[in-house]
């Protein structure tokens, strides 16, 4: 349900930011297919793709991209064993696909100089 | 753009050539490819505003070459006309003979007959248009200060173009068989080759593909772009459904995107036949009847030269369902809220003004003053909405009630607020008035989930729960009693689980 808010966000907004979906998992996972997360320069913008060690990990990813990455699907495992305390015990598998959110803001492109 | 930063080149100052190094340097647009992989002469291409060539003249005008010299296929024609709009000149290497390198050398002849005192050029392939002047300006700066033959630009751990060549090298790039053209000629002696570390990442631009040259000049619709179309078709009420490629072979399809509302499609995901592969699917991913949904799969398509496959992420978007409830009273305030927090579109209908009043809910998208008779009139309900009857007395929701389940489409779920005794002379009523059992079901009645909830509050979160439960086919057990995991797990060893019917919460609960 917040993904038509991170919609909105990214509908409005001026600063560069890195677009996460979940686009496929397997087993038990804190959010489902579609579920969206906007991440801007410094966290988090909007949405959620269910915290915990697995939206670290693609904070993590996400920076690369700020730094000229290629988009990619980044694959969260969340199925440690459940004894080491980890918070990624949900028991299952989520792919994430990051990407550029609004590209132009990233790399503009340079302006004609007038002569 | 980043200072100039002198990379590993020991290079003997050589104090004769020092006074010369502010010299004239020209440029070199290399552009006589076929353009066979962008499937359209690159030179032409629009590059925000101007195309690829003229764009390359005026940079490294700009950077300080002068003249620029364009090498072309052929004279006259598109290219020919803009160049010289940009005070560029054109050189033809006819066909493009030879390759990028056979064109460089033709150039390098013409500027060393028709341009005197010439110690350098700056040359670069059209395909980078995006490169700014002040990259070539560092480029000329950096082999002003040092005795280097070759300046190249680097952006990370790559080198890019343009590339600047002391013209004392210049014959090189016009020896006979350089296994990999001027690259052979830069890579010969990397003591007279300086690197420049830039920021402008547009010296690695490469822009030979069509999906390279949407991405790079941001034709590519973002996802920026596509929240803004699923906004709009969803507060026009319409189903959208968008497509990107999230994996694929050709690295250089992954984000593009695609999308298609109603007969309108818009982008690609940069293939023709991808982009028909997936609107063929869309129908059996998401049925017509499907509001909204969210899947990723592998689709087949073909190209000119080989059965390819993509993983491409799908979703349809339609608009939100909505909760309308009848009437505004005590419970229909934190309904309000719930429905608002759910996501859902709350609507808030009564017949009295001052109690229907936007005040009173500011996070419902509507709130109108009604006729009970027609209370429906300007909100057209569809299943996939949640109708509360919470009016003020039974009488008003007996008559809202046959209003929707007369609808010839009426709403999934229906709940009607009231006791035991109230709800059993509903429905005695609904049958004097001709309605049958399966109509009497269609109605939650008592609405919502039995947490003995009291407080206006409390009754709001029950209701609210049972549309949470209805949406997801949920049981509305508590979790604990339907996992088990007690029963299941640790039956066998010390303590038996407590009975499915626990006796201590008589005293206190709500």
């Amino acid at each position: 349900m917040n993904d038509e808010e991170v919609s909105r966000r990214l509908a409005e907004l001026a600063e560069p930011a890195v677009l996460a979906t979940v686009v496929s998992t397997r087993g038990s996972t804190p959010r489902k297919t579609g579920a969206a997360m906007l991440v801007g320069e410094r966290g988090v913008l909007a949405g959620t793709i269910g915290g915990g060690c697995g939206e670290g990990e693609v904070l993590c990813a996400a920076r690369k991209l700020f730094e000229g990455a290629p988009p990619t699907v980044v694959r969260i495992d969340l199925t440690d064993d459940f004894t080491s305390w980890s918070p990624a015990v949900c028991g299952g598998v989520m792919n994430v696909f990051i990407e550029r959110a609004n590209p132009w803001l990233f790399d503009p492109l340079p302006e004609r100089r007038a002569k | 753009m980043t200072a100039p930063r002198a990379m590993g080149a020991r290079l003997a100052l050589d104090v004769s050539r020092a006074g010369k190094r502010r010299r004239r340097v020209a440029g070199l647009v290399l552009a006589a490819g076929e353009s066979a992989r962008m499937g359209a002469p690159k030179g032409t291409l629009d590059a925000g505003g101007m195309s690829f060539a003229a764009r390359l003249v005026e940079t490294l005008a700009q950077g300080g070459c002068a003249p620029v010299f364009v090498v072309a296929r052929a004279e006259g024609g598109e290219l020919t006309r803009q160049v010289k709009a940009a005070s560029g000149q054109v050189v033809v290497n006819s066909g493009g003979a030879g390759g990028q390198v056979g064109s460089l050398c033709a150039g390098l002849a013409r500027l060393q007959s028709s341009v005197q005192d010439l110690d350098a050029v700056v040359f670069t392939p059209v395909d980078n248009p995006a490169v700014a002047p002040a990259t070539v300006e560092a480029l000329l700066e950096a082999w002003r200060r040092t005795d280097a033959m070759i300046v190249v630009p680097r952006f990370g751990d790559r080198r890019g173009h343009p590339v600047l060549a002391d013209m004392t090298i210049a014959g090189e790039f016009c020896e006979e068989g350089l296994a990999e053209g001027a690259r052979t000629v830069v890579r010969r002696d990397p003591d007279r080759v300086l690197e420049v570390a830039v920021s402008d990442s547009s010296v690695l631009d490469d822009l030979d593909t069509p999906c390279r040259y949407r991405r790079r000049f941001h034709r590519a619709p973002s996802a920026a772009d596509a929240a803004e179309a699923v906004l709009e078709a969803v507060d026009a009420g319409l189903r959208i459904c968008t497509a990107v490629v999230v994996e694929c072979d050709d690295e250089d399809l992954v984000g593009l995107r695609w999308w298609r509302c109603g007969d309108q499609t818009r982008g690609t995901l940069g293939h023709p036949a991808l982009d028909e592969a997936v609107d063929r699917m869309l129908p059996e991913v998401f049925p017509p009847g499907v509001a909204s949904g969210a899947t990723a799969r592998p689709v087949q398509f073909a190209t000119a030269a080989a059965p390819a496959t993509a993983t491409v992420y799908m979703q349809a978007h339609g608009p939100p369902p909505r909760l309308v409830i009848v009437g505004a009273g005590h419970v229909a305030v934190p309904l309000s809220l719930c429905g608002a927090v759910l996501g859902l579109r709350v609507e808030v209908l009564d017949d009295r003004p001052e109690f229907a009043s936007p005040q009173r809910f500011p996070e419902a998208s509507a709130v109108r003053v009604v006729d009970f008779g027609a209370p429906f009139a300007a909100t057209p309900l569809a299943p996939a909405d949640h109708v509360v009857l919470v009016t003020r007395g039974h009488r008003f929701d007996y008559e809202c009630l046959i209003r929707l389940l007369r609808m010839r489409r009426p709403p999934e779920y229906i709940g009607m607020i009231g006791s035991r005794r109230r709800v059993r002379a509903t429905h005695e009523q609904l049958v004097r008035d001709g309605f049958e059992a399966a109509d009497l079901r269609r109605v939650r009645a008592p609405v919502g989930l039995d947490l003995r909830g009291q407080t206006p509050a409390e009754i709001a979160v029950s209701v609210a729960a049972e549309i949470v439960m209805f949406r997801n086919e949920g049981t509305g057990m508590s979790l604990s009693d339907k996992e088990r995991v007690v029963e299941r797990y640790f039956s066998g060893e010390s303590k038996r689980p407590p009975a499915a019917k626990s006796s201590h919460k008589k005293a206190g609960s709500t």
